[in-house]
């Protein structure tokens, strides 16, 4: 999947039109592709089952978390660790479903898992194609085994 | 007051779905929230009873959003509740076929207010 030649254009612009449709904000491809571990970040990952088997992950910081989440929450809960978790889970099966569709258009039978929080990146980083994403100056990374 | 269920086992998802609800002028109706099919059908049998629309995700643990629809559309009592699906990934065939079942309209992640009030037009006034 990720050596799909459009792999990395198709992932911006689903990331685009995704953070634009629902948060409002802008992403571009970031000028530095390489991955930073950080503490304070949040990792899901999601497992495409059809029609091709692979594992995706979304790696976000908890700044960048809690302020798309505080917009959207409005004040109107304490935005825990769980919310952020559950708030990064959504995007990545909003992100992987549109990939996937944008992919293999012509496909009839696609299957997401549910995503699922990891406390590290569960991939041998040899392996893997990341992509390095910026919105409002802060880095989120899109890795597919 | 109309009575609208929404069923997904995100958090953020639901609140989206009401914030996206709210901007087009829904926010005076009843929400109730399921996190997933089975959770929705309890409602629909017990005290909650019938709601006047459905909005669920497909993809949930323990029941989900398609063995809802298909539950709810063999019930006399719940077969013509308008249901809007909301979904992350494009099938076609899968539309087609919950399309089908009737009264149902298919979204795709991300929703917006102005393809949320679309879907809703031809679900709930024209009748799919």
């Amino acid at each position: 999947m990720f050596d799909h030649p459009k792999f990395a254009e198709i992932v911006l612009s689903v990331c685009e039109f995704t953070f634009e449709e629902m948060l409002f904000y802008e992403v571009m491809m970031s000028d530095d592709q390489n991955y930073v571990s950080s503490k304070e970040e949040i990792i899901l990952s999601i497992n495409v089952e059809s029609p091709i088997n692979h594992r995706l992950c979304l790696v976000m910081p908890k700044t960048m978390i809690f302020e798309m989440a505080d917009m959207l929450y409005a004040g109107s809960m304490e935005i825990s660790d769980d919310i952020l978790i559950d708030f990064v889970a959504e995007l990545l099966n909003t992100f992987t479903g549109r990939i996937v569709s944008e992919l293999f258009p012509d496909e009839k039978n696609t299957f997401l898992s549910i995503p699922k929080h990891e406390e590290k990146i569960p991939f041998d980083m040899s392996k893997c194609r990341l992509l390095a994403l910026e919105v409002e100056g802060e880095k989120l990374y899109f890795i597919a085994e | 007051m109309k009575k609208i269920l929404i069923v997904d086992d995100s958090k953020t998802a639901r609140m989206f779905i009401r914030t996206c609800f709210n901007m087009c002028g829904y926010d005076q109706h009843e929400f109730v929230e399921a996190v997933n099919g089975k959770e929705a059908l309890d409602l629909i049998k017990g005290d909650y009873g019938v709601p006047d629309l459905l909005v669920t995700d497909i993809n949930m643990p323990i029941m989900n959003g398609i063995d809802l629809l298909k539950k709810i559309r063999v019930s006399p009592q719940t077969t013509g509740i308008p249901v809007l699906v909301i979904t992350s990934t494009s099938n076609r065939l899968r539309e087609e076929d919950l399309e089908r079942l009737g009264n149902t309209s298919v979204l795709m992640k991300p929703i917006s207010p102005a393809r949320l009030l679309e879907a809703l037009k031809q679900v709930v006034e024209e009748g799919v």
